[in-house]
């Protein structure tokens, strides 16, 4: 806050000159526009004040005219640009330079079947330009819309290359998925990465890590804006698919003038920047030592004397190093006379900072615009990638995990250099397996390839009337494949501790087409000089469909190297085709009506046919109406336009639908084939809810956008409710209806049903701020500040119990550690609350006589540490003792933060610039799921965090830390508070110095334009949460499993090295 | 194209079913269909329970093995009988059997509707036999391990009220599962328990047990003789000498004419398809060996009393196919090296032994059929040499005019030539010698002998006492009394013999004796931990 007034008291300090008066005379003109760089500006707009006199410049940037008789000042306008009003005065010769507007009012945005100013836009929509994008090594969109618009929380699940990342805009609302619609270039892409089957990131699921994000594809270089639409009066256009808001990307497109050569690269590095401190060796065999006593099973001869040890593996060490990141992105455009044209090539290649693990990506895109007729213009958008991903190991639980958790006594290479592993004694394998010998044996990749695409043609009937005619299409190729080879490895002079003979190859390549047929038939007319009507009529129609072959094969007989289906023994092969489709049909009307610049009203609606519903559910209507009203343009408000330049009111009130079950056919019940050994058997699939229709979701908005200061300051406030009805759920049945996840497999099980259930309540108010400090001379400095609060609040389960979340805690069971129900947030922790360590005789005889129940038996006061019904001296006590039933359950903790916030400070001297980007969220919890384990003390052969030693003993009584005792689930390893951190982080995202080379040294080597710039991204989180990093988003995107963290891959610090050079 | 999109889509463009399964609608609609329904019944689902759940409660609890505490997160509990709510077999048994009752019962709601007239009724009836056989199987290990359960015929009432159905007492849940099994004995086809399926005989076995369960020894009696009259089933080694008790538990010995109700796995589908227990149990020494598939981890040896128990009955051949001792020589496992000797430092969980049953080897050793954690051989469910043990006992039971409620007392004793006759094929088939009379606690012991390893002795333990009894005097002072120690000092002298056993005695309490209802679904739904409700039949 304290910045936010200083950066007030500046703006009112400095203020700027305007040009003074000439008397004004009658002739004709001629003259130049350039912006700020001297670039000369074509298409620039020349009117004579108060006629409807007007030309453009040409691709020269000149313009010439005929004045009226009485003309006195010119009206200049350009997009991007604060308009110019000149007074004509005696001269005949202009030379204009416009200034480009910080002020977003100008600008264009994308609405939605069509294009608004941003001044005329009714609804709540938030944009990001190529500008505000530029230089930010990240390789995927989403990951890059963090922090840069308020009402949007972008949590990254995972460091790791490629993967999803979570995006709510507003909260949540939806349980199938909350993620919003990518619509680039006119193709649409859901967010949400479960929906769509090609996404699946590994031919085998058990090396599964996070879903790959749907935007991967996309090279960032080549966007030119992002539109956010965020409340349904903006949304409503999009109906059923707008439910979580719209992300609208416009690639970029060639601008009149030169022809522009670009190329955009950076090189960087990147690395793990915090490791957990996790026993040395002579810190773990003590543990070890004391652990083996308290269970009774004996100490092991090697840790005798655990001193004389040395400090053994560090498996952080071995698994994490350092990693470089390139990329590289040349692209060609320009436009002249009636057709413009953008083509680039991208190159972006990461290898991750997790061993075994990169990704990278080819891609191509082209725009070409043209107007062939004066009637009919022309254009196409096509863009073709591929990306190529290692994953490696699986990321929950996987290479991360196993190291964390993996002994100090083990080393990870011979002295031979084959992999080393656990020595065999006594028939007892002495540990884990080797995470790096993983990590480096197993195959697990995935390559996407994809080719999305639209055409259109614009038929002008009138000079009011065009009909717009659109085909999109989307095609997607993938191929995963996992190879788990044979090998052989353990400790020298020991026999093997783990042998596997057989490989195991599993292949799964798919396809996934859609496309989307759209015709809409605009009207746009200004009725005398003030009501301006814009109406659009359209229709829609798309389809997906997706069709894969999954194949497999075991025992190698040649061997690991060559990884084919044929190579297998043929008796082992395996099959399956998933496959299916979906299909939308929709009308489309808007209506735009704006009285005078001041008063503005938009009314939509939109009516979705869906096949994800049964016959007479499938229809369903979403309108929304938005009215605006510049009070800047009252007279009343003239007198201090000076200090408020604008001053916009938007009031917007819509419903949207979502249709999203994950799949179709979720209202009839499907039979699946399975493998049996009586041959090919059915198993019932899931249950049916034939009446199962659309979620919808009402929106209300209020917001304020005002400029102050002559633009010098920008801002929009908005506060919200937005509320689900019958939102879409699968509603988890207890194990004893429906069976459930046993032995880690799911096989059989039957899918719980899809209900309409309840009612989901959000509201928020969320506000962005740009400041431009100081404007003068050779010094600039902006200040671009975004917030956003929400809270999250369950209305009704219409009649269905609590929604349990069940975390998986590795090799444990499923713990439920999260309980949705009426009145509290989705997702909230729930379970047991610490009372405190047991380390009085007086504990233990309340307790014997009012035993405590937290396991699902009455405890029984017990010295004997491997009996996991007792409690003794050194044991939780927790609160809400029931004399011997279950203790109370409390509800501990929202995952949801109180506010997220960014803050971003832009500097300018002479030709340098520099950026801080700090992005923060505040409050909300975070399960530390991984100290089950890691914090567990329950099991030998498994390493600890160090803090873990300081565990509760007779003679240390001054801990939280409870005294070890075997057996997962025991009283002290259930789900409660113990386990939850605060999720508070504020992090140093991104802190980028620039520098351009100044214009005449540039044309010394053919350019016009050449930055070059070094950036570090991710430099530093300010948290006490003690895990590797409190980013973790919700898992694969699960509402009701946010901010549980599995060990996943962190977020890596890279620092990079860029080029920006235009020919 | 204004004209087009003015007359909007088809209506069957919108109908869009699974394009890679089927739906209830159209699945069911031929004989061969019918048929292949029941198939899911024998594997997947059981996959939870069968994995290490089996062996953690049948055989580790039970004192027949043991494991070391703080080696294994899962089967920790087990060696002490500490199980709680949260802990993984308990959730994975209970998860496990649920998925066998939902399963059949999706089967037996649609089925009947689906079918159309033109599959034989009796096809239809046969089908919905084998579904009511493993519904009530699963009730049968259900209602002996968590006592009082919620009966579920039908779980469309409770998809939007679960939180609130209340579990039905164990008396109502045996009468459950005999109209159940009565059901499958009337119209399950005869004679087909060699093809996996079970047949009418193997409802009259499963039900016998129960009978025996419930101390109706009479109905017990009837039931077994209706087996043994089918004529269907044979001891493997007696009646047919193609294999011995040892071949029993290979894969090439699927579905012998000793196996009435069997698990049917595949190692071809992955995990949670095949059988798991070789990998659990398989010793780990050389380094997965003795699979050849990455895992054999040895999580259990057997227990000093079990070891003694088949030593004190001279008991040589079930011993060799249960256990492995040093220096022991098993041809049918690494075939293709001339077999498997047993190294002399096997001492799997400090029992200077390992684990044979259910151990079968390399994938070359089962004709390529076994992968990591999916083995395809059977798990018995029953076998024939329990229905000649249960007419033995049923015999007994009579004879002793024991009131329900109360066991029969280990000192009870029999000569009856019926009873004996049965007992001896048994025995003669495991080469001891036959008896001329029997007591109670004989009997018992041959059971344990004849099923260790397979998942059984703890039923045998827990009922010993009675049908549904609260108190468990006499089997907490057979468990009272088993030596669960592993050894020390081992592995230097020459052949390994320098070691010395250890001691654990681990008393059970009567609480002991039924586990709690798994965390997640007391959760669900609180009313499970409240008072049984009687069912409505």
């Amino acid at each position: 806050m304290r910045k936010l007034i200083s950066s007030f008291a500046i703006a009112i300090v400095i203020v700027s000159n305007c040009l003074s008066p000439v008397l004004a005379q009658t002739k004709p003109i001629t003259g130049n526009i350039k912006d700020e760089k001297g670039t000369l500006l074509p298409g620039a707009t020349v009117t004579v004040k108060g006629t409807n006199v007007a030309t453009t410049t040409n691709v020269n940037g000149r313009f010439s005219l005929s004045l009226p008789a009485g003309a006195k000042t010119l009206v200049i306008s350009f997009v991007g640009m604060q308009q110019q009003e000149i007074s004509v005065g005696s001269k005949v010769q202009f030379d204009i330079t416009l200034r480009s507007v910080s002020s977003t009012l100008g600008d264009v945005v994308v609405i939605g079947y069509g294009t608004q100013k941003r001044q005329d836009v009714n609804g709540a929509v938030s944009s990001v330009t190529a500008k505000d994008l530029a230089d930010i090594p990240q390789p995927s969109v989403d990951q890059m819309l963090q922090g840069k618009a308020a009402g949007v929380t972008v949590t990254q699940n995972t460091g790791a290359p490629g993967a999803a990342v979570s995006v709510h805009i507003r909260g949540i609302t939806s349980f199938s998925g909350s993620e919003p619609l990518y619509v680039i270039d006119g193709v649409a892409i859901d967010g949400n990465a479960n929906n769509g089957y090609q996404l699946t990131s590994s031919a085998s699921p058990s090396e599964q890590e996070s879903s790959p994000s749907p935007l991967a594809q996309l090279n960032p270089n080549d966007i030119e804006s992002i539109d956010i639409l965020k409340d349904a009066s903006a949304t409503a256009i999009y109906g059923s698919r707008g439910s979580n808001g719209v992300v609208i990307i416009t690639t970029k497109k060639g601008r009149a003038g030169d022809a522009k050569i670009n190329y955009d690269g950076y090189y960087g590095v990147q690395s793990q920047g915090k490791f957990l401190d996790v026993m040395n060796l002579p810190q773990y065999a003590a543990f070890e030592n004391a652990l083996a006593d308290d269970f009774g099973s004996g100490r092991r001869v090697e840790f005798s004397n655990p001193s004389l040890l040395g400090p053994g593996t560090n498996w952080q060490d071995a698994i994490f190093k350092n990693a470089p990141e390139q990329s590289h992105t040349l692209s060609f455009s320009g436009a002249n006379n009636k057709t413009d044209y953008y083509v680039s090539g991208g190159y972006f290649d990461q290898t991750g900072t997790v061993l075994g693990s990169n990704f990278n990506r080819y891609s191509f895109h082209t725009t070409v615009n043209s107007q062939v007729k004066d009637w009919f213009k022309v254009g196409t958008s096509i863009s073709a990638n591929q990306t190529f991903a290692n994953i490696g190991l699986g990321n929950s639980y996987g290479i991360i995990y196993n190291a964390l958790l993996q002994a100090p006594d083990a080393a990870v290479y011979n002295a031979d250099g084959s992999f080393a592993g656990p020595a065999v004694v006594n028939g007892a394998i002495q540990g884990g397996r080797n995470p790096v010998q993983e990590a480096l044996s197993i195959t697990n990749t995935l390559r996407r390839s994809n080719v999305q695409g639209n055409l259109y043609g614009d038929i002008k009937f009138t000079k009011d009337l065009v009909l717009h005619s659109e085909i999109d299409g989307n095609f997607d190729w993938s191929a995963a494949k996992t190879f788990l080879p044979t090998y052989s490895y353990g400790a020298t002079g020991s026999s093997a501790a783990f042998v596997n003979t057989q490989a195991v190859l599993n292949e799964y390549n798919a396809s996934d087409n859609y496309w989307n047929w759209v015709e809409h038939l605009n009207y746009n007319h200004t009725f005398g000089t003030k009501n301006v009507l814009t109406v659009l009529a359209g229709h829609e129609v798309w389809e997906s469909t997706y069709d894969g072959i999954q194949a497999g094969t075991k025992g190698f007989t040649a061997g690991n190297a060559i990884q084919t289906l044929n190579l297998g023994t043929q008796a082992n092969n395996t099959e399956g085709e998933p496959k299916g489709s979906t299909v939308m049909e929709s009308w489309i009307a808007r209506v735009i009506y704006t009285y005078d610049n001041k008063y503005s009203i938009t009314a939509t609606d939109r009516s979705d046919k869906s096949s994800n519903f049964a016959p007479g559910y499938q229809t369903g209507y979403f309108p929304g109406v938005a009215v605006s009203w510049r009070l800047s343009q009252e007279p009343f408000m003239a007198g201090i336009n000076q200090v408020v330049s604008n001053l916009k009111l938007r009031l917007g009130y819509g419903t949207v639908g979502n249709s999203n079950t994950n799949g179709g056919y979720k209202y009839g019940s499907a039979i699946n084939p399975v493998v049996t050994g009586l041959g090919t058997g059915f198993s019932f699939y899931n249950f049916s809810n034939f009446p199962l229709t659309w979620e919808t979701a009402i929106q209300k908005n209020l917001g304020v956008d005002f400029s102050l200061l002559n633009n010098r300051i920008d801002a929009s406030f908005d506060v919200y409710d937005k509320t689900s009805k019958h939102f879409l759920f699968q509603n988890t049945l207890p194990a004893f209806l429906a069976g459930a996840t046993a032995e880690y497999s799911n096989a059989a099980i039957i899918q719980s049903p899809w209900v309409n259930a309840g009612e989901i309540e959000n509201k928020g108010f969320e506000f962005s701020i740009s400041s431009r400090n100081i404007v003068s001379g050779n010094f600039r400095w902006t200040t671009n500040v975004i917030f956003s609060h929400y809270t999250n609040k369950v209305l009704s389960l219409n009649g269905i119990p609590p929604i349990i979340g069940n975390v998986s805690t590795g090799f444990g069971p499923q713990i439920a550690a999260t309980q949705t129900q009426v009145g509290g947030p989705v997702g909230e922790f729930y379970g047991y609350k610490v009372q405190g360590i047991i380390s009085t005789q007086d504990q233990l005889t309340y307790l014997a006589t009012h035993p405590q129940n937290v396991i699902g038996s009455a405890e029984v006061v017990s010295s004997d540490r491997t009996l996991s019904n007792g409690i003794y001296l050194g044991d939780i006590e927790y609160y809400g003792n029931n004399n011997g039933n279950p203790n109370t359950q409390y509800a501990l903790g929202n995952p949801n933060p109180d506010f997220t916030y960014s803050i971003t400070n832009t500097f300018n001297y002479k030709d340098f610039d520099l950026s801080i980007f700090l992005t923060g969220s505040y409050g909300g919890k975070i399960l530390n799921a991984v100290d089950f384990q890691l914090h567990g003390a329950y099991q030998l052969y498994q390493n600890q965090l160090a803090s873990e030693a300081n565990f509760w003993t007779p003679t240390n009584t001054k801990t939280d830390i409870p005294a070890p005792r075997s057996g997962f689930g025991n009283n002290n390893l259930v789900m409660s508070d113990r386990f939850l951190e605060n999720a508070s982080y504020l992090r140093l995202q991104n802190v980028r110095l620039g520098y351009n080379l100044p214009a005449k040294w540039a044309k010394y080597i053919k350019m016009t334009h050449l930055k070059i710039y070094a950036s570090g991204q991710n430099l530093y989180v300010f948290t006490k949460y003690t895990g590797l990093d409190p980013e973790v988003g919700s898992l694969n995107q699960n509402p009701v499993l946010q901010n549980i963290d599995y060990g996943r891959y962190p977020i890596p610090r890279v620092i990079t090295f860029g080029l920006n050079a235009e020919f | 194209m204004v004209i087009v999109t003015s007359t909007g889509c088809k209506k069957d463009f919108f109908n869009r079913p699974p394009e890679n399964q089927a739906t209830v609608g159209t699945y069911y609609q031929t004989t061969a269909e019918v048929q292949s329904s029941t198939n899911i019944l024998y594997a997947a689902p059981w996959f939870g329970f069968n994995g290490k759940a089996f062996l953690a409660i049948g055989d580790l609890q039970s004192g027949n093995a043991r494991c070391d505490a703080g080696t294994d997160g899962e089967f920790d509990a087990f060696r002490n009988f500490s199980e709680g709510n949260a802990t993984l077999a308990v959730q994975s048994t209970w998860n496990s059997l649920y998925t066998v009752i939902a399963q059949a019962n999706a089967l037996l709601n649609n089925l009947p509707t689906a079918a159309p007239a033109s599959v034989p009724t009796a096809v239809v009836n046969n089908a919905l036999g084998e579904a009511r056989l493993m519904r009530a199987a699963a009730y049968f290990y259900l209602v002996r391990l968590f006592g009082n359960v919620p009966i579920i015929t039908n779980p469309a009432p409770f998809v939007g009220s679960f939180q609130t159905v209340p579990t039905n007492p164990v008396t109502d849940v045996y009468k459950f599962m005999i109209i159940d099994l009565q059901f499958a004995e009337a119209n399950c086809t005869p004679g087909v328990a060699n093809t996996g399926h079970v047949s009418s005989a193997s409802a009259s076995a499963l039900l016998s047990k129960v009978y025996l369960y419930e101390q109706d020894y009479a109905d017990a009696k009837t039931e077994a003789e209706k087996v043994i009259n089918s004529g269907e089933f044979g001891l493997l080694g007696l009646d047919n000498t193609s294999g011995t008790y040892v071949n029993l538990f290979e894969t090439a010995f699927n579905n012998n004419l000793e196996s009435i109700i069997a698990l049917q796995w595949t190692s071809n589908g992955g995990y949670g398809f095949g059988n798991q227990i070789q990998s659990v149990i398989a010793d780990g020494e050389n380094g997965n060996y003795l699979t050849g598939t990455g895992d054999g981890y040895g999580e259990l040896g057997p227990t000093w009393d079990l070891q003694d128990a088949f030593k004190a009955e001279g008991d040589t051949i079930r011993r060799h196919g249960c256990i492995m001792l040093p220096g022991e020589y098993y041809p049918e496992l690494h075939k293709a090296e001339g077999g498997y000797t047993v190294p002399l430092a096997v001492n799997e969980q400090g029992t200077h032994a390992s684990m044979k049953k259910y151990v079968v080897g390399t994938p070359a050793d089962n004709n390529g059929n076994s992968a990591a954690q999916a083995t395809s051989n059977n798990t018995y469910i029953m076998r024939y040499a329990d229905v000649y043990l249960i007419e033995a006992e049923a015999i007994i039971g009579i004879s002793s005019g024991t009131t329900p409620g109360k066991g029969i007392p280990l000192s009870a004793s029999s000569s009856d030539p019926t009873a004996l006759k049965y007992l001896n094929l048994v025995r003669q088939r495991a080469g001891v010698p036959a008896l001329t009379s029997f007591t109670y606690q004989q009997l018992i012991n041959e059971r344990r002998l004849e099923f260790a390893i397979e998942g059984d002795y703890w039923y045998d333990l827990q009922r010993l006492d009675g049908f549904n009894s609260a108190t468990h005097p006499v089997a907490e002072a057979i468990i009272a009394a088993q030596n669960r120690g592993g050894s020390s000092g081992s592995g230097t002298a020459p052949l390994y013999i320098d070691w010395t056993r250890n001691t654990l005695y681990i008393p059970a309490t009567d609480a002991n004796f039924l586990m709690p209802i798994p965390a997640t679904d007391v959760a669900a739904d609180p009313a499970l931990t409240g008072s049984p409700v009687p069912y409505k039949f």
